[in-house]
């Protein structure tokens, strides 16, 4: 499992780097049609791009927004796994967070990661580089409402890793995700 | 010390009894601290106070919100989306986490349902709200504002379980703070009484192998002192054992002494009386005056030198120095000889009775010291029988088979002998008189009777023929005196007839004699003695001086020459070269001891003709007739 771990974490920065050195330079993203769900900003080697729902244009730092089908376009993984805080194993479609963070070019080591209901937790990119986590975006197939920890959540796979099953991994699963931020 | 080591291996017992109790206690507790360490780690940032702060926060947002709509600041989704967020966190509730602390507390439970009934009523209108409804908002703001005061309890209701909880944990905390302080005062002692116990028992061997050492020490000191003692009492011992063969040789030396000392008395008594015969003769016959003639005095005096001689002759005997002539001789034929003899010596009150073995065989004795041996153990059986009695003379053969368990100071070697006993029933002798028997000169007789020399000249003959002389007796019983003999299995020689009185005449020839003789008077004697046989005689007083005349004169025809003599010169080297110088020479030796003739006179030529002292005139005649004879065949004349 550890070799596994080490391999995938190999692989991943492997990929990050490729992507990097692919993409140098900033460039502009295209922006999203629909109602933004996730915000991405801090130590990131793109350009943001403007919520157009909003008309909201990033004033400092770039900013990258995202709505569901952006994000659903790098690519659904699917996790089936019980969790602390509902019965039953459940299916969760989402995409792998070390995806968006090559897709932002993150450059940094935490993340700092915030809620629609304002709670905000420190995640150490490790845990994305070394496990398949996900933001998830789909619960039984289906689109979560924020009732139901919606829109997005991020989930460990933690039946198949049972290390995965403590406090710690627990409070980074943040539901009703709205932002990341890069930390450097 | 067998106890002690009782004590010792029940406390060693009873450390291994308290060292795996505090091993288990060590276990359990760490066991316990896991499951309070579990029960710690579930109360984390989303447990029910948590929640509560939280619910509480969310539903302030969202009151916060409503009034920021209602205001027109915001428009209705950020409204509503935290109306879905207050809902989604009263949801939680019902997650796996919250319900199992909970789910006990039924205030809780309750008022969270009441809540959430509560906020899904608000569902349609909240969502019907439209920009500038804000009396509706208004309204709907006052009814999230309502339940504020029911969150709040449900935040101190939390609290005080969380206190609870943690008061919990810290009991235990406590308690196994406590636990593990015993745990280590425990430890603590427990370390100290194995390392005490250790020290013990390394102190212990440590003082028990002293202990063997200085045992080991004090017996080897025992076993030195015991050693010295012992050295001390095998040399007192020997000491002792040194004194007493001291004394023992000291008590054989005054014994011998005293031996000698009679034997001298008894010596000189009989010369005195022999000497008194011929000293008063001799006198007697000067007193004759001119009348020369053959007178009784003269005989009386000559029988009184042959006693003399016979005298002598017996006290070599007892010495063992008899110059032995033996010959094969049968015991049974010379008791019957000499039957005659004992019958005339023994008195007619008594009767002797020979009991002879039918073939006796032959032994090797002289014959005339038996003869005498005999006479004089029969007259010692007559004088026991002074009433009459029998006396009894037996022969018979015997066989030693071994050395003989009857204990004889000289025990005989195995083989065949002959046994001649001559016993009486008569007085017998006590065992005191019995040690002295063989003694020279002890007697019981008068004086006038015996010598004391009998039994004490038997035993030296006896024993010089290599025999045995044994004297059994018992006081009233009678005595028996055994002889026993060698066998030799020769024939016996031709008996000699006792020699004839030899006549004393002159030789007939006139030799020349020289005469070699230390003590004057014997040498006058004896050259007398030659003169009256005839003979041209020529006197030295010594071996340096015979020389000198052989050498001078080359006349002489004989050499008579004493064996021991003064001066560097004595009898058998002066023989020697004597007849270096003159090989025709004739020597005749004398002595009055037969020490020096047993051995060292055989001469080149055999045998040197020998005289025992005194020399009668007969014997000195025979003598040079032989000599003389065996040399005629020489002489030209």
């Amino acid at each position: 499992m550890d070799s596994k771990r080490i391999v995938k974490t190999v692989f991943g920065t492997f990929l990050l780097l490729l992507q990097l050195s692919f993409n140098c330079s900033a460039q502009q993203l295209e922006s999203p049609s629909g109602r933004t769900i996730l915000t991405v900003s801090g130590d990131i080697g793109v350009d943001g791009n403007v919520d157009q729902s909003t008309d909201k244009v990033a004033n400092q730092a770039p900013q990258v927004h995202f709505d569901l089908p952006m994000l659903e376009a790098m690519g659904l993984i699917p996790i089936a796994t019980e969790t602390p805080w509902t019965t039953g194993k459940i299916e969760f479609e989402g995409v792998l967070v070390r995806d968006l963070l090559a897709f932002v070019k993150a450059k940094g080591k935490t993340i700092k990661a915030a809620a629609l209901d304002d709670y905000v937790v420190d995640i150490p990119i490790e845990d994305f580089l070394e496990h398949d986590v996900i933001i998830a975006t789909r619960i039984q197939g289906k689109p979560m409402r924020v009732r139901e920890n919606g829109p997005l959540w991020i989930i460990y796979p933690w039946d198949d890793i049972p290390d995965l099953r403590r406090p710690h991994y627990y409070s980074n699963s943040i539901w009703q995700l709205k932002s990341l931020m890069v930390l450097p | 010390m067998k106890l002690t080591r009782v004590v010792w291996s029940k406390l060693d017992s009873f450390l291994l009894l308290a060292a795996s109790a505090l091993a288990i206690g060590a276990v359990v507790m760490l066991f316990d601290l896991n499951k309070e360490l579990e029960r710690s780690q579930t109360i984390f940032n989303d447990d029910l106070p948590s929640f509560s702060v939280r619910a509480e926060f969310d539903l302030a947002m969202l009151v916060s919100e409503i009034n920021e709509f209602i205001l027109g600041e915001n428009d209705a989704d950020e409204m509503l989306q935290r109306y879905e967020v207050f809902i989604a966190r009263l949801f939680h509730y019902e997650s796996a986490f919250l319900t199992e602390y909970s789910e006990p507390d039924t205030n809780f439970h309750n008022t969270i349902e009441d809540l959430k009934a509560r906020v899904l009523e608000l569902e349609e209108s909240m969502y019907a709200l439209r920009a500038g409804d804000a009396g509706k908002a208004l309204l709907l703001r006052n009814t999230f504002k309502e339940m504020r005061p029911q969150l709040a309890t449900l935040s101190n209701l939390t609290r005080k379980h969380q206190f609870l909880q943690y008061q919990k944990i810290d009991g235990s905390l406590a308690h196994s703070v406590f636990v593990g302080t015993l745990m280590l005062a425990s430890t603590l002692i427990l370390g100290a009484l194995t390392v005490g116990r250790f020290w013990y028992s390394l102190r212990e061997k440590t003082r028990f192998s002293e202990e063997l050492e200085a045992k080991i020490q004090a017996r080897t000191q025992d076993l030195q002192l015991s050693n010295h003692a012992l050295k001390m009492e095998i040399a007192e011992r020997q000491k002792a054992e040194k004194s007493l063969a001291e004394r023992d040789r000291q008590m054989h030396r005054v014994q011998k002494m005293e031996a000698v000392g009679r034997i001298t008395a008894g010596v000189a008594h009989d010369f005195n009386n022999l000497l008194a015969v011929i000293m008063g003769n001799l006198e007697l016959q000067m007193n004759l005056g001119e009348n020369r003639t053959r007178s009784k005095y003269l005989e009386n005096a000559l029988s009184a030198t042959i006693m003399g001689s016979q005298l002598t002759r017996k006290l070599l005997a007892f010495g063992r120095r008899s110059p032995l002539k033996p010959e094969v001789v049968n015991l049974n034929q010379i008791v019957t000889e000499l039957n005659d003899l004992f019958m005339q010596t023994i008195s007619a009150k008594n009767s002797l009775d020979t009991v002879l073995a039918d073939d006796t065989r032959q032994i090797f004795v002289d014959r005339s010291l038996l003869e005498n041996v005999l006479l004089n153990l029969v007259i010692n059986a007559r004088d026991a029988l002074p009433d009459g009695g029998v006396i009894t003379i037996e022969t018979e053969n015997m066989t030693l088979e071994s050395n003989h368990s009857e204990s004889d100071d000289r025990p005989l070697p195995p083989g065949e002998y002959v046994q001649l006993t001559v016993s009486d029933i008569g007085s017998g002798m006590s065992a005191e008189v019995l040690e002295q028997a063989i003694e020279p000169f002890f007697t019981t007789k008068s004086e006038s009777k015996g010598s004391g020399l009998g039994l004490s000249m038997a035993y030296g003959f006896v024993q010089q023929s290599h025999g045995q002389l044994r004297v059994s007796s018992k006081l009233g019983e009678g005595t028996s005196v055994k002889l026993v003999f060698p066998v030799c299995d020769e024939q016996p020689g031709v008996v000699n007839p006792s020699a004839n009185p030899i006549p004393c005449k002159p030789v007939g020839l006139a030799r020349r004699v020289l005469v070699a003789e230390d003590s004057e008077a014997v040498r006058r004697t004896v050259v007398e003695q030659l003169r009256l046989l005839g003979c041209d005689t020529i006197e030295a007083s010594s071996g340096i001086d015979a020389y000198d005349i052989v050498l001078a004169d080359n006349s002489i025809d004989l050499l008579l020459t004493d064996v021991v003599m003064p001066g560097s010169l004595q009898g058998p080297e002066l023989a020697e070269r004597v007849l270096l110088l003159h090989p025709d020479m004739k020597i005749v030796f004398m002595s009055g001891y037969p020490k020096g003739m047993d051995q060292s006179l055989d001469g080149p030529n055999g045998g040197f003709t020998k005289l025992m002292k005194p020399i009668s005139l007969a014997m000195l005649s025979q003598t040079l007739r032989q000599e003389f004879k065996a040399s005629k065949i020489h002489e030209p004349a």
